[in-house]
């Protein structure tokens, strides 16, 4: 029986995260950008590395790595009128699939799933973007934040088009 | 393609007229093959920085045009430029997706012909079965070919596909004190590609990149969507509170804010500092100050931390950024399309902490993803489809002519801010260069 209890509450916590996840995902992919913003704690940040293992954003360029004030930043300029690289903007589709918790205790979760965005711009060539998320989410009374979320590309040090959306 | 009579240098002419140049220099494959024979073969061209190959046996690829090319250290401590090639059948020897790394000789995988890291060749496998007298190996064109001009400035390594013509100095000509600028600003005087690049690609002709860089007029409007309501663009530096990028002024409109565009022999060109590349401030950049105090005297720190170029652009390839403090390299890939990488600069001796806050600036302002660069690339992209059209196929570097005036102590051409007179100088030498001449 404790087994039982224990195999369901894990399966609980995952089925927990995978909601937690694509909540999040359609939220990027709605364009409620201010919405997905606000599931980050205020010290959260987004990372995107471009070298494979690449252990910090501090001592090696980044495709990206977004703290909140960046991505208030960010989120001006996607609603700024006169964004032209993005006129007419993206339309996204986020994926994930092979989630796995990896750790947890009290205070957060960490979990790892496998992720691929469908990013096309009318008269662009469609772009498929696909790699590893890393999330450590915070637990909090009214569910989880996120403390920091990591998106490794398969193809993170290969040249590339403008990015305008969030992995 | 096409049934026309190859270019011939009257033809080339007729494409630059009275500052404009016709949409044809950037459409035309046939063009794009010239560029590469006679601009990208013949100019001193960026490799990289002698930091990225520190110790005997490293190496770096890259490539020129679309030659792939090795950067190496050798046993004798000297950066070799190599062709990335095998002299036996021709088969690229260091794969370029390992764009670092050590080794102690470069074997080609095809039939393990094996070279110094210096070129030399050093082993033929099988060599028994060539006989005798088919080769001697001693014959540089049976090693990995050297380029036959290789020069470094403060660390910067250059390298030409010709024997011919100017010294790497001579063809900097005044311009290279931009380079000085920027390496001036390390406590010890040197400085280091350490942190990789970004790199991003655009579908458009290798000009249009170059073009920019002589352009102080576009900020305001292709860069609107990265300005606050207080008409300032983000911070890109520690201390930079008073230096973001002011694009409007104190009543809202647009502030022409450099201090003008200086134009070089050979094509080179340099922007003047921004109003807003002024002084920082702060605990971070004060303890920098210090370093610089401590380094070179209190006079001549306040010289090196002066802003006085935005940056400085040596024709074709390469942009030393001094507000960004990053290195700009062009890859031309085809007459449409072409790749640039951004390498931030580490300042050494510099507290640690800036150029982390560096990294991070440049990650918002250059990168793939960045807040302002992306709207460049949006330019380019545009303009590319904008050539195709007919009906007046001439693109207008027109502004300025009459106020060129000598440009004082930095030498070269001075024009105002709105001047295109660094365009016309890259258009200049490039029809020197398409036409046979500039050596």
């Amino acid at each position: 029986m404790t087994v039982m209890t224990t195999r369901r509450s894990r399966s609980a916590l995952h089925d927990d995260v995978a909601d937690f996840i694509s909540a999040e995902l359609a939220l990027l992919d709605d364009r409620h950008f201010e919405e997905w913003m606000a599931l980050f704690t205020e010290d959260g940040y987004y990372w995107a590395p471009i070298e494979p293992g690449q252990k910090d954003p501090e001592s090696h360029v980044s495709l990206f790595f977004d703290t909140v004030p960046t991505m208030k930043t960010r989120i001006a300029r996607l609603r700024h009128p006169r964004i032209y690289m993005q006129v007419p903007h993206s339309r996204t589709v986020h994926m994930t699939s092979n989630l796995q918790v990896t750790a947890e205790d009290e205070a957060s979760v960490t979990a790892r799933c496998n992720f691929i965005m469908l990013e096309y711009r009318p008269t662009r060539p469609q772009n498929i973007w696909g790699g590893r998320y890393d999330y450590i989410l915070a637990r909090e009374t009214d569910g989880f934040r996120i403390e920091s979320k990591k998106a490794s590309l398969v193809s993170s040090d290969d040249q590339f088009p403008s990015l305008a959306i969030w992995f | 393609m096409n049934d026309r009579a190859p270019l011939a240098d009257a033809d080339i002419r007729g494409l630059i007229q009275d500052g404009r140049i016709h949409h044809r220099a950037y459409l035309d494959p046939e063009i794009f093959e010239l560029e590469l024979e006679r601009i990208w073969g013949k100019c001193w061209i960026y490799i990289g920085h002698e930091s990225q190959v520190p110790n005997p046996g490293d190496f770096f690829t890259t490539r020129i045009g679309r030659a792939p090319i090795v950067m190496s250290r050798h046993t004798d401590g000297n950066v070799y430029v190599l062709y990335n090639k095998c002299g036996h059948r021709g088969a690229q020897v260091v794969q370029e997706g390992t764009a670092r790394g050590n080794c102690k000789f470069f074997q080609c995988m095809y039939h393990g012909w094996r070279y110094d890291t210096n070129g030399d060749l050093k082993v033929v496998t099988y060599g028994e079965g060539f006989g005798p007298n088919v080769m001697d190996r001693s014959d540089p064109k049976y090693g990995m070919i050297r380029l036959p001009a290789v020069e470094s400035y403060r660390g910067f390594v250059f390298a030409k596909q010709t024997s011919e013509g100017p010294t790497l100095r001579e063809y900097m000509g005044d311009a290279i004190a931009g380079i000085d600028e920027v390496v001036n600003r390390a406590p010890e005087g040197e400085v280091e590609l350490v942190a990789g690049c970004h790199r991003y690609i655009y579908h458009g002709n290798w000009k249009l990149q170059a073009d920019n860089m002589g352009d102080q007029t576009h900020a305001p409007f292709s860069h609107a969507s990265s300005l606050g309501a207080d008409g300032y663009q983000f911070s890109r530096r520690s201390g930079d509170k008073g230096t973001r990028i002011s694009i409007l002024d104190d009543k809202g409109n647009i502030a022409m804010h450099s201090a003008g565009i200086w134009s070089y022999p050979y094509g080179h060109t340099s922007t003047g500092a921004h109003s807003t590349d002024g002084d920082q401030s702060g605990g971070l950049f004060e303890e920098y100050r210090q370093s610089m105090v401590d380094a070179y005297g209190p006079e001549t720190a306040k010289e090196y931390l002066t802003h006085k170029r935005h940056i400085a652009f040596f024709y074709p390839s390469v942009d030393f950024h001094v507000l960004a403090n990053s290195v700009r390299v062009i890859q031309p890939i085809s007459v449409d399309k072409t790749e640039v990488a951004i390498w931030p600069i580490k300042l050494k001796g510099a507290p640690e902490q800036l150029f982390q806050d560096a990294l991070k600036f440049v990650n918002l302002s250059h990168a793939a993803a960045s807040l302002g660069q992306t709207d460049d690339v949006e330019a380019f992209e545009r303009s590319q489809r904008g050539f195709e059209t007919r009906g007046s196929e001439w693109v207008n570097f027109i502004a300025g002519p009459d106020l060129d005036r000598p440009g004082g102590e930095r030498g070269g051409t001075f024009g105002p801010p709105a001047s295109e007179v660094g365009v016309r100088g890259m258009h200049t030498a490039w029809l020197e260069w398409m036409t046979g001449g500039s050596n």
